[in-house]
């Protein structure tokens, strides 16, 4: 079953077209990765889904519902879950609560869920045990990404968008998420991420996408886009070039 | 409501307001060309005195980030000294002018924003506005005390009589100079903000002021130029306006500019020319009103709220994208969340000492106690609302007023307070309906808007307060509560019991909802939480809180008046609420006593001039107390006792000794009152002399705070207990600290 479904989505800033015509099937219990250089209109990509932006043209499917006038929190409700590239996370909350009002926003509508019991269990396998009861503004960043993470995941969703997840994490943390997201995902769960960890994309997703300009340049398994001639030029032979 | 729905609605309902108006109230004034060139000839001047003054808050807010509210103030005080130059002192005109214009208004800028301003920069939003309001109520008490408000100041228009005749309609001199006025600083302001370096300057500072102080900008030098601008502009409108109100007032010309508002809003705070246009629309719709239409009855009052309706049409009209104005990071205050065991204490202390004022103290100060009360349940309301959500909303009294309507004409019995919380809820759902999607800045103004609207236009309604009616005596359950003494513990038993439900909810998975909202409006929506729907419910929570306040204060007073609910003193309590803790359930009634005390010592003790004084120092404290502790007393103060918990024991013990003391030696209540708090104080100091040295009280569990070295200076006791857990001789943790 295609779980995330984008049909022809268009967006424009003025005159910049940040999106321009994308398509993009995303089947149930996959980890999708969206690569692409900066302003390849990947974060836009995943506002429109989340439904922070609405599209010029083209509609968003989740689970085969069109979902595309459906405002973000109607989202969220239908299993959409996401993280942001520059950290949102409730500062004056605790860690503990941060976990929990998701949870308890969860409980609204599935009343099978224990709000207090998510909240802990995900605080204590994401290693947040410690740092609980603190405020989340008090934290370092790579922490507050966990929390954002947390936070996500205690909406039990079907369908998690990972902005950027593993930026300001350390390499052993990034291994981590990684490892837990292919659990997850053979849960069910699918997962869509944008990420410039190229090693971190390349190992953890089952399919990778490509954007550039807007537009969608290739989309297949890691190996086929690592062995894309337009990839390579365009991004991972210009990285390894400067890395070199 | 989507924005095209809006876009179309709302200019269509103001547009058939219109229309009903003019069927109904049509003077009878035939439309030709003389009364249309009339209109016009009415609205310029207007528009120019609103343009002017806009122009001012403006170019202050673009540069700064402030908007201020004392804009009509320090036009007003400018128009006083202007008055007392040209007319008591018989100074030629022009020398005056230069004068004020030209002198007191640019020096009155800069010592305003070194003083006060420059602090107010990275505060909140609320704070920001309330350091304003602080300054407005600051330069209202001065001008009380220097021009004595009940004498008459009469003052002739620039240019002499005689002026320009236009198809049989007189233009004065004074208008014409206000209509040049507003022109000429139109161009200039073009000129240098889009010719000279201090343009672009101003824009690079707004931008990003530590870039632009990198690139050889000196910011404190844009923030001074703009509000030299601002308060020259408001010197000229503030002189433009005093001839054309006949007797200056103090009050007229401060709140003259809130008029202006709207026209700001219309530039959307940023562009002046479509400032100028929302200012010459002003003017046609208070020219048009005054030229054709005659209102009467319910609507004769509409006429004074013109200006305030406009802004909230235009504010509903707003595109979205223009709210996310001013500057994008405003760091909330971090509140720790209060424990029920604190608010129990808390609220069982209030009731017992409502018990002990109740007997000792005399009936004045009791009524006083009373009205302290009801203030802080008025106050109470706007906790979870400007306190936790981080909305600023400047109107308790028009909830308040709701409450106290509906408590008043139900009776005044304790069915008739539920009804008014109810009926308060649903109002302040009402208010919050356009509110929703107005955020920070804009919610404020629009409620300052409200609270005008209410106090003018609603409240004077004939089914509303017209008639003065006295209310029966307050029973309950067979319970008498005539006297002075029950009522005030029947005040504080229900501002305990609202104080805990508050808490209640705030501990609830609504209370964090609220806080997550506030904190993160993406985040939220993101997972699930409606922002519309959170937002009415801490609406609905304000209202019924305020509107129990509001019933509170009918019962107490046995009647009501729309004169109870002035939309200033809503202002003035929402300051000293800011001034205590805003976001606390003890700040409330810490800001009624605040006020009771203020005025008992202007009236009690002190001589006449004063009491003055006091109404002045006042606001002046309340701004200064505001730039240096922004999150508010009671946090201030509560942080401090947890981390020195014995000097709270020592306060607490010197006020028990010196109550006991008063009580042996049967020191009047008042007396006795002033004594304790003074006890409590020197117990305090006492402590201070002889309390241990904070590094050898520091305990070894500090170490492992995460907030250590950051929010809490590392001491070398810290360093001495790292040294004996890693093994290391003693001192080399003390040169690692150091590096």
């Amino acid at each position: 079953m295609t779980m995330l479904e984008i049909r022809k989505v268009s967006v424009r800033f003025g005159g910049l077209t940040a999106v321009d015509d994308v398509s993009l099937a995303v089947p149930e219990g996959t980890i999708m990765g969206i690569i692409g250089p900066n302003g390849a209109g990947k974060t836009t990509l995943f506002n429109v889904v989340a439904g922070i932006l609405r599209p010029r043209t083209g509609s968003v499917l989740l689970g085969g519902e069109d979902i595309t006038r459906l405002p973000a929190h109607r989202r969220a409700r239908r299993g959409l879950a996401r993280t942001f590239q520059r950290l949102e996370v409730f500062g004056t909350l605790s860690v503990r609560e941060n976990l929990l009002v998701a949870a308890e926003s969860r409980r609204r509508w599935d009343r099978s869920t224990q709000p207090a019991f998510v909240a802990d269990e995900l605080c204590a396998e994401l290693g947040l045990g410690e740092v609980a009861e603190s405020l989340v503004d008090t934290l370092p960043t790579g922490t507050q990404r966990l929390v954002e993470l947390g936070r996500a995941l205690a909406l039990r969703p079907r369908l998690l968008l990972l902005d950027e997840a593993s930026s300001g994490l350390t390499e052993l943390e990034t291994i981590q998420v990684g490892e837990r997201l292919q659990r997850l995902a053979g849960q069910g769960l699918t997962v869509v991420l944008v990420e410039h960890d190229m090693p971190f994309v390349l190992s953890t997703c089952g399919r990778v996408a490509m954007l550039d300009h807007g537009v969608l340049v290739t989309e297949g398994t890691p190996d086929e886009v690592r062995n894309n001639p337009v990839v390579q030029e365009a991004y991972l032979g210009r990285n390894r070039e400067a890395a070199a | 409501m989507p924005l095209v729905t809006r876009r179309v609605a709302v200019p269509v309902l103001s547009v058939a307001l219109l229309v009903y108006l003019a069927s109904n109230a049509w003077a009878g004034e035939p439309v030709t060309v003389d009364s249309l060139v009339q209109l016009v000839a009415f609205a310029l001047p207007i528009a120019g005195l609103y343009a002017i003054s806009a122009t001012g808050l403006v170019v202050v807010y673009s540069a700064t980030g402030i908007f201020n509210v004392a804009q009509g103030a320090i036009g007003m005080v400018c128009a006083f000294v202007y008055w007392e130059l040209s007319v008591n002192r018989g100074l030629p005109v022009p020398l005056a002018l230069i004068l004020v214009v030209g002198v007191f208004a640019p020096l009155f800028a800069v010592v305003l924003n070194r003083v006060l301003m420059q602090r107010l920069r990275n505060a909140p939003l609320i704070t920001q506005l309330l350091g304003t309001v602080g300054v407005m109520a600051l330069l209202l008490g001065v001008a009380a005390l220097i021009w004595d408000p009940t004498a008459s100041y009469p003052i002739d228009g620039l240019g002499g009589s005689g002026g320009i005749h236009i198809s049989g309609v007189l233009l004065s001199w004074h208008r014409v100079i206000t209509i040049v006025t507003a022109v000429v600083i139109a161009v200039a302001l073009r000129f240098v903000l889009t010719s000279t370096r201090l343009g672009v300057s101003m824009r690079a500072v707004v931008d990003n002021e530590d870039l632009a102080s990198l690139h050889g900008i000196r910011p404190q030098r844009v923030s001074d130029t703009a509000w030299i601008i601002g308060s020259v502009c408001a010197a000229l409108a503030g002189i433009l306006i005093a001839p054309e109100v006949g007797n200056m007032s103090a009050e007229t010309l401060t709140f003259f500019v809130i008029n202006a508002f709207a026209a700001a809003v219309f530039g959307r705070l940023k562009s002046l020319p479509m400032t100028y246009v929302g200012a010459v629309v002003l003017g046609l719709i208070v020219s048009f009103t005054s030229t054709f239409l005659d209102l009467e009855g319910r609507w004769t009052p509409l006429a004074g709220v013109l200006p305030a309706l406009a802004l909230f049409v235009v504010l509903l009209v707003a595109p979205q994208q223009s709210i996310r104005l001013g500057r994008p990071v405003r760091r909330y205050h971090i509140e720790t969340v209060p424990t029920m065991r604190s608010v129990l204490t808390g609220s069982a202390v209030l009731v017992i000492l409502s018990v002990v004022a109740g007997l000792t103290f005399s009936p004045v100060n009791v009524t006083r106690m009373i009205s302290a009360v009801t203030v802080g349940l008025i106050l109470l309301g706007m906790v979870p609302l400007l306190g936790w959500a981080g909305m600023p909303f400047f109107a308790p009294y028009a909830l308040a007023g709701v409450g106290a309507w509906v408590t008043w004409s139900l009776g005044g019995s304790i069915l008739a307070l539920l009804a008014a919380a109810a009926a308060s809820a649903v109002a302040g759902v009402v208010v919050a309906l356009p509110a929703l999607r107005l955020r920070e800045l804009y919610l404020a103004l629009s409620s300052i808007a409200f609270a005008l609207i209410a106090v003018s236009f609603l409240f004077v309604q004939p089914e509303v307060f017209e008639i003065p009616r006295q209310l029966d005596r307050l029973t309950i359950a067979g319970f008498d509560l005539s006297s002075g003494t029950r009522f005030l513990v029947y005040a504080c038993v229900l501002y305990a019991i609202l104080a805990v439900l508050l808490v209640a909810v705030r501990r609830s998975q609504y209370g964090r909802r609220i806080i997550a909202l506030r904190d993160s409006e993406a985040a939220a929506a993101c997972i699930g939480i409606s922002a519309a729907s959170t937002k009415a419910l801490v609406f609905a929570l304000a209202g019924a809180v305020a509107g129990i306040g509001g019933g509170v204060l009918a019962q107490g007073q046995r009647f009501a008046s729309s004169e109870q609910f002035p939309m200033v003193a809503g202002l003035a309590i929402i300051l000293s609420l800011t001034v205590m803790g805003i976001g606390t359930v003890s700040g409330p009634v810490a800001a009624g006593l605040l006020g009771a005390l203020l005025t008992a010592l202007a009236h009690d003790w002190a001589p006449g001039h004063i009491t003055d004084a006091l109404e002045l120092f006042g606001p002046a404290l309340a701004v200064l107390a505001l730039s240096s502790q922004p999150r508010g007393q009671i946090p201030e103060v509560a942080a401090r006792a947890r981390e020195h918990p014995w000097r709270a024991v020592a306060t607490v013990v010197g006020l028990a000794v010196t109550i006991v003391g008063c009580r042996l030696m049967s020191v009047p209540g008042e007396i006795g009152f002033v004594l304790a708090v003074t006890g409590a104080l020197v117990a305090r100091m006492l402590y201070d002399l002889v309390r241990p040295s904070p590094a050898a009280s520091a305990t070894a569990g500090d170490a492992t705070d995460i907030r250590l070295g950051v929010s809490r200076p590392i001491t070398s006791a810290h360093v001495r207990e790292w040294d004996r857990a890693l093994g290391v001789p003693a001192g080399v943790g003390r040169e690692v600290v150091a590096s």
